[in-house]
């Protein structure tokens, strides 16, 4: 394990039905790198992703991420993940932009209600983030107004509002055409050189080719 | 074949004349008259003997009647007080009686017998009061009960607009003097017959009689308005009981003879017309106009326990809903428990458990019982609502809310809770529209809403075409505009989600 690395696995091991749905995965994720976890379908790269981010427990190995470790068994309560979540921003592959909220509200709701922002300084970053991703003129749609693409860019505005040190993606490529994962995969560059750490699970190997490095899961 | 088919005609012909002939001797033979057995002694009330016979004096009056008619016996059919007039007119039977006053509105009505007895609306008070109340007057912003649909009833209305006492109805006069007793009335107008029993049941403790009446009525057989060739025998039955003394005999059997109703022996006897004595009601098209401020109050009182009912459930509702799926195993279990008990019991038991089971703890006023009866009954259902509308929120919703480091708390209310809120919009808004209608059930608790109030107008009309109409008007005119507000949001959210 090298102590420079944000985010350490070991061994990580997730069974389901006694079935192994991964066994023993071991990667590292320097500050400001962009790794590719690539693989074919069911091999786990959504698992691996939802265990770092505490959304399901896993059975064996452990997971640090900037000193936070996580620790086989049940996930534990909100309560003890308050240093985890500060740390991990999350876009799911379905974006899981909350329906009821505009774009721009979709970006403030955390800022004010979990970070304590004003509704003039949630604004004002929220703004920021979406006319950094090309999407600032949707900031008052709903997400069931977005295209595939806006929602994917709004779901990462939301991500990196609370200014997370690791950014885990899950297929972000999806629902975009070659230009826009042209363009996705230059916004996640510029991300990196600020130095965010991104893990990104994907099958698009183009894609995957502008990674510090590719992980390939079999 | 012409021959065959016209003896069979002819015989079948003969056996349908037999077999009406027949029936229409059987019931020449029988007087069917209606009673109301639940109004007991000493009107009528099943024979404690033999609990499948009534006895009464009306019971007597009605097999005097029989006798008289030469028809021999006759059969009782049993019918809520409310309702004789209207199932007299129907047909089901054909002669009510049941201390059933004589009013102006039931002779336009109906054919009306002459009265044969005569009763006093007395007054009765808690002891404690019997000093300084003498009559209606010195009731001003006290608690009056009676029975609905009654004369009494009606003087009570007079009597709110001219001294201002607060006339309270029930549907039925056991529960008036209870509540006499307990202190949620400050007194009770009734027949004197009916006080009297009330006070022996009692013991003779617990409230007094005040002496002096405030008005005087009789009571009289109904029949329907088509049958006063029939009514006219009957009034001359009834002047020969009069005459021969067995009237006397009945009412003396029963203790309710006193003077009074030799003096109105003598008056019928003497006078060739019928007397309507009691309370005034408007009549004709003036109607309609007259029961309309009763109407709109009422419907003022639906919509109020409605919509504080619907707060209360939705309160409660949402709580239970929250236990049910945040709360511990025991809460889980409690809130479980909740539900299962009040969807699986009527709302009208709720009623009178809230109401009179509990009055020996707490003396709920009638409206709060009604509004916790209603509204904890609903919230049974809306909390099914609130749970299943819960657990249609997509999970990665949740999941990307705790991901953003929001608490269970934060996410229940600003994300899991609105969205939510979409998927039970359609079934509260239906909740509330049921509710509306299911107030009518705290009219058993002395709340008078707007059925309660219609079936006062219908009764004292003789007729439900024009006051159901109005009703179901007002009804339809509370409810539509709901619907079509949640109709407008449930649109207005599907466009936003669209």
């Amino acid at each position: 394990m090298s102590s420079g690395s944000l985010l350490v696995i070991d061994a990580l091991c997730v069974r389901y039905d006694a079935r192994d749905i991964l066994r023993s995965l071991s990667l590292e994720v320097a500050r400001g790198e962009m790794v590719a976890l690539m693989g074919p379908s069911g091999v786990g790269k959504t698992t691996a992703l939802r265990a770092v981010a505490a959304l399901q427990p896993f059975d064996a190995g452990a997971i640090r991420i900037d000193g936070f470790a996580l620790t086989p068994g049940p996930v534990p309560p909100e309560t003890r993940l308050v240093p985890l979540r500060r740390r991990v921003g999350f876009v799911f592959q379905s974006h899981a932009l909350f329906e009821h909220l505009t774009a721009l509200d979709n970006i403030t709701l955390a800022l004010r209600h979990v970070l304590g922002k004003t509704r003039t300084e949630a604004d004002t970053i929220a703004a920021t983030l979406l006319a950094s991703l090309d999407v600032g003129a949707r900031a008052g749609a709903r997400p069931s107004q977005l295209s595939g693409g806006e929602a994917q860019r709004v779901a990462i505005a939301r991500a990196l509002a609370p200014d997370p040190a690791l950014l885990l993606m899950d297929e972000p490529t999806a629902a975009l055409d070659p230009a826009r994962r042209s363009a996705l995969a230059t916004t996640l560059r510029g991300l990196c050189e600020q130095g965010r750490s991104l893990l990104v699970a994907t099958h698009d190997a183009e894609f995957a080719a502008h990674a510090n490095r590719v992980v390939t899961l079999i | 074949m012409i021959i065959r088919a016209v003896p069979s005609q002819v015989c079948k012909l003969a056996l349908c004349l037999c077999t009406s002939l027949l029936a229409q001797d059987r019931t020449a033979r029988v007087l069917v008259w209606g009673g109301d057995a639940e109004g007991g002694a000493p009107y009528v009330e099943a024979d404690p003997a033999n609990p499948a016979r009534v006895r009464g004096f009306d019971v007597e009056v009605a097999e005097r009647i029989a006798r008289g008619l030469d028809r021999g016996t006759a059969r009782f059919v049993q019918v809520q007080w409310s309702d004789i007039d209207l199932s007299v007119e129907r047909g089901d039977f054909a002669l009510g009686l049941s201390g059933v006053e004589d009013t102006p509105a039931r002779r336009a009505q109906h054919a009306v017998t002459i009265p044969y007895f005569e009763f006093r609306e007395v007054l009765a008070v808690r002891p404690a009061d019997a000093a300084r109340i003498h009559s209606l007057a010195d009731l001003r912003g006290r608690r009056v009960a009676t029975l609905g649909s009654t004369i009494a009833y009606n003087i009570l209305l007079a009597a709110r607009d001219s001294t201002g006492l607060i006339a309270i109805s029930y549907d039925d006069d056991v529960h008036p003097y209870a509540d006499l007793v307990r202190g949620r009335m400050d007194a009770v107008l009734l027949d004197h017959i009916i006080a009297q029993r009330a006070l022996r049941r009692r013991g003779g403790i617990g409230f007094v009689i005040l002496p002096q009446p405030v008005a005087v009525g009789h009571y009289v057989g109904v029949l329907a308005r088509a049958d006063s060739a029939l009514r006219d025998s009957v009034d001359a039955v009834l002047r020969e009981a009069m005459r021969d003394g067995s009237l006397e005999q009945i009412f003396r059997r029963w203790n309710v003879w006193d003077e009074t109703q030799g003096a109105l022996f003598d008056r019928v006897l003497r006078a060739k017309t019928a007397m309507a004595a009691g309370a005034v009601g408007p009549a004709g098209a003036a109607q309609a106009l007259a029961y309309l401020p009763s109407l709109a109050r009422a419907a003022a009182v639906t919509l109020l326990v409605s919509v504080l009912s619907m707060a209360l459930a939705v309160i409660v509702g949402l709580a239970v809903a929250s236990g049910r799926l945040y709360g511990s195993v025991l809460l889980r279990w409690l809130t479980t428990f909740y539900v299962e008990v009040i969807r699986g019991t009527p709302l009208l038991l709720q009623l009178f458990v809230i109401y009179y089971g509990l009055a020996g703890v707490v003396r709920l006023p009638a409206f709060l019982a009604a509004i916790l009866a209603l509204g904890l009954n609903y919230a049974a259902y809306e909390a099914e609502i609130y749970r299943g509308a819960l657990e249609a929120v997509p999970r990665v919703q949740l999941e990307a809310a705790r991901t953003l480091g929001f608490t269970e708390l934060q996410i229940l209310r600003l994300i899991r809770g609105p969205q939510a809120l979409r998927y039970a919009l359609a079934p509260m808004t239906n909740d509330f529209v049921a509710m509306l209608k299911d107030s009518a059930l705290v009219s058993v608790i002395t709340v008078v809403e707007l059925t309660k109030q219609t079936a006062i107008y219908a009764t004292n009309v003789g007729s439900w075409i024009v006051p159901g109409l109005l009703c179901a008007a007002v009804y339809l005119a509370m409810s539509l505009p709901l619907a079509r507000l949640a109709r407008r949001l449930e649109h207005r959210w599907r466009v936003g989600a669209a």
